[in-house]
């Protein structure tokens, strides 16, 4: 990989961040971007203005209630959103119409005549764009080298095992006559404490459309190829909160490729008791040479000490360089002209299986990707 | 004292010989094995020295009826004729203990199991991947409640079988074993089938999703749906240049289990490469099913896996292979699929 040259650093302004705060941070941690701006539009309600003024303080910037004025007047070149996913293409095409380089959180969007109209812009604008992802983890990079190695062949197969271990809320069935469902929004302001709040939102999303992102573009990753005809099933099977919002908590796709390899994604939220650490996430590719089994978490380092709290995972990665990496290569797409990681039409392309895997679900049939 | 026939390859009726053996299961020491049908039916299958040796089914049950109470066939190299041979078996009050990779269709079985009733005889349809010790103890975990109500289950099959089979063929022969696994952990068959297959030589020169045809096999993916919610992905390669793989993962409600290769490898450097080992040998189900099988005739009721669970296996394997012929998904109606 090549390290982008130190050239003069990026001023970017943080659209929003109201969930966790890894996206900008990452961001803020690398030598070329320069956070200088916090911004929201005025008509948010106070938790997320509290949220983004935190942010704000914390890296010792000011927090604008106006984001065009904050763009006009901070002279930011790249802006970093990390809203609720309903507002994430508004704000990027806001950016983007203003000449501004984007790092978007995921999901790409929650639907996909969002991200179409974002696409546009984009590739009308010519800036840069990045859908943060998890393509740069040590074990993501080393599956990719020993696939282009050729060491199992033509890749025929590949199948995404992201099963993560966290809870949200209480378990299904224990709501209890004439209790009220859970409300969506208050139970993702409530996961805000242990940073599970990718869902964050006045929209429920099941885990389909949250986390689904990361194994689809390990996909992109490492095959590269699109995504034809899905079959699904989901189910809301381990948390109350998603029966009641009637989203996904676990789900499973079958992926007919483009070049006519097959794939498959099992995804789900299921529970903190259900793995001693933060999941199971693999990914096993079978090629016409040979096959490759990889855990997504490796290497990490197994800590275990007297009055550990139960809370604390007991695994550690160590090695991992995703965030610089992910940024240092959006530096040197900026740089060069070039590709960034996963760009708008990809995340799109993601979001459309994501919606196809959903219909599929509800309709027990196989269902084209658009 | 129960007389076994065992029927299959050497190294399969060997592996039986051996666990019939052991003293840690009661129901073995009330049962000898009195014939053994193999092609090599010599000594390489450690048979006891008196015992009946002949290389085909027909001629057991033809000329050694008498020989035998129970019949085990694990394997056989006669396919068009074997569930014949079976059904000649039962009609001669045997004990039936048949692979389920050995039985052709739902029908097939269906005859089986007219006739194990007619004779009052014990038909097991075999699955010994039901009895190995990581799936038993997931089983059990979840007759405890440990993990509440399945959710969804992942199987990666991985083996290197040699020349590709025929889809239909690797899947009536060989993924039913993880379809039958399917439906036994959930406790039912699937209200929906969606299945499809590839060849690694083919894929690249199709230029489009595989069609697969009586040449394009050596993976299939099958993906299962159940009543309540619950779901299941099985992919089964034969594709693997040596070696196999298996991982199993088991998500429910309040609980996941995982019974997988890639956790349970141990390392040896040797030469130029490090090897990843497993300690756990596969078959180690074998005792188990055995076990269950006699114990089952001792206490005249029906096994666990009984013809009819293998038949319910069976017609689900059936709707797999018309899924992933015809692309489309398969319904359950009533207790058959149509394409949908």
């Amino acid at each position: 990989m090549n390290l982008s040259k130190v050239n003069s650093p990026f001023r970017f302004a943080v659209l929003s961040v109201v969930k966790h705060a890894y996206v900008p941070m990452g961001v803020a941690a690398h030598p070329r971007f320069d956070p200088v701006v916090v911004a929201d539009d005025p008509s948010m309600p106070d938790w997320i203005h509290e949220r983004n003024q935190q942010f704000a303080d914390q890296y010792n910037v000011p927090y604008i209630t106006d984001v065009e004025k904050a763009i006009r007047d901070y002279d930011v070149q790249v802006a970093v959103v990390s809203s609720e996913a309903e507002r994430h293409c508004d704000l990027s095409n806001r950016a983007v119409r203003a000449g501004l380089h984007v790092i978007q959180d995921k999901p790409m969007a929650t639907n996909v005549s969002e991200c179409d109209r974002l696409v546009e812009q984009i590739q009308r604008s010519g800036v840069k764009f990045v859908l943060w992802n998890r393509n740069y983890l040590p074990a993501i990079l080393h599956a990719q080298e020993t696939i282009r190695s050729g060491a199992i062949g033509r890749p025929h197969a590949i199948h995404l095992d992201f099963f993560f271990a966290k809870d949200s809320g209480p378990p299904k069935g224990s709501r209890r006559p004439g209790d009220p469902p859970i409300d969506w929004l208050t139970r993702q302001i409530e996961a805000h404490a242990d940073g599970s709040d990718g869902g964050v939102g006045r929209d429920a999303m099941g885990e389909l459309q949250v986390e689904g992102i990361y194994p689809l573009g390990y996909l992109k990753c490492l095959l590269g190829s699109k995504v034809q005809r899905v079959f699904a099933r989901t189910a809301s099977h381990v948390h109350q909160v998603h029966a009641d919002n009637e989203v996904d908590d676990l789900a499973t796709v079958t992926l007919e490729l483009e070049d006519g390899a097959l794939g498959s994604l099992c995804i789900g939220r299921i529970g903190a008791a259900s793995h001693p650490d933060i999941g199971e996430i693999k990914v096993h590719v079978l090629g016409d040479k040979g096959g490759l089994v990889f855990t997504e978490a490796r290497p990490e380092v197994s800590v275990y000490y007297r009055g550990q709290p139960a809370t604390e995972f007991r695994n550690r990665r160590v090695a991992n360089e995703n965030d610089f990496l992910l940024v240092d290569q959006f530096a040197e797409a900026i740089d060069q002209d070039g590709e960034t990681s996963l760009d708008a039409q990809a995340g799109r392309d993601i979001c459309a299986t994501v919606a196809a895997a959903i219909e599929s679900g509800r309709t027990g049939m196989p269902v084209d990707v658009n | 004292m129960i007389r076994l026939a065992l029927a299959g390859g050497v190294e399969q009726v060997r592996h039986h010989v051996r666990e019939l053996k052991r003293r840690d299961r009661p129901a073995f020491t009330n049962s000898e094995v009195t014939a053994i049908v193999c092609r090599d039916a010599g000594d390489a299958c450690e048979s006891p020295a008196n015992a009946t040796r002949v290389s085909d089914l027909a001629t057991l049950i033809g000329q050694h009826s008498g020989d035998f109470d129970a019949l085990v066939v694990v394997q056989s190299d006669q396919a068009t004729t074997v569930e014949t041979q079976c059904l000649e078996a039962i009609g001669a009050g045997k004990h039936l203990l048949l692979d389920l990779s050995l039985v052709t269709s739902g029908r097939a079985m269906d005859r089986l199991i007219q006739a194990a009733e007619q004779q009052d005889v014990r038909l097991m349809a075999g699955n010994s991947h039901r009895y190995e010790p990581g799936i038993a103890e997931i089983r059990g975990c979840l007759d405890e409640g440990r993990l509440g109500i399945p959710g969804a289950l992942r199987i990666h099959r991985w083996n290197a079988e040699g020349p590709s089979s025929a889809t239909r063929a690797l899947v009536m022969s060989r993924a039913i074993q993880e379809l039958d696994l399917a439906c036994w952990l959930f406790g039912t068959t699937p209200s929906e089938i969606f299945a499809c297959a590839a060849s690694g030589a083919t894929s690249a020169a199709s230029g489009s999703a595989s069609a697969p045809t009586s040449e394009n096999a050596g993976y299939v993916q099958s993906h299962l749906g159940f009543r309540d919610g619950g779901m299941a992905l099985i992919d089964y390669s034969s594709q693997l240049p040596r070696g196999d793989y298996y991982s199993l993962t088991l998500v429910g409600s309040s609980g996941t289990a995982h019974a997988d290769d890639h956790h349970n490898m141990q390392l040896q450097y040797s030469g130029d490469s490090i090897r990843a080992l497993r300690t756990e040998p596969r078959d180690r189900g074998v005792g188990a099913q055995l076990d269950e099988f006699l114990t089952a005739i001792q206490e005249q009721r029906s096994p666990a896996s009984d013809g009819r669970s293998g038949r319910a296996s069976l017609v689900v394997a059936s709707a797999v292979c018309w899924s992933l012929e015809s692309r489309r998904a398969a319904h359950r109606r009533g207790a058959d699929y149509e394409l949908v």
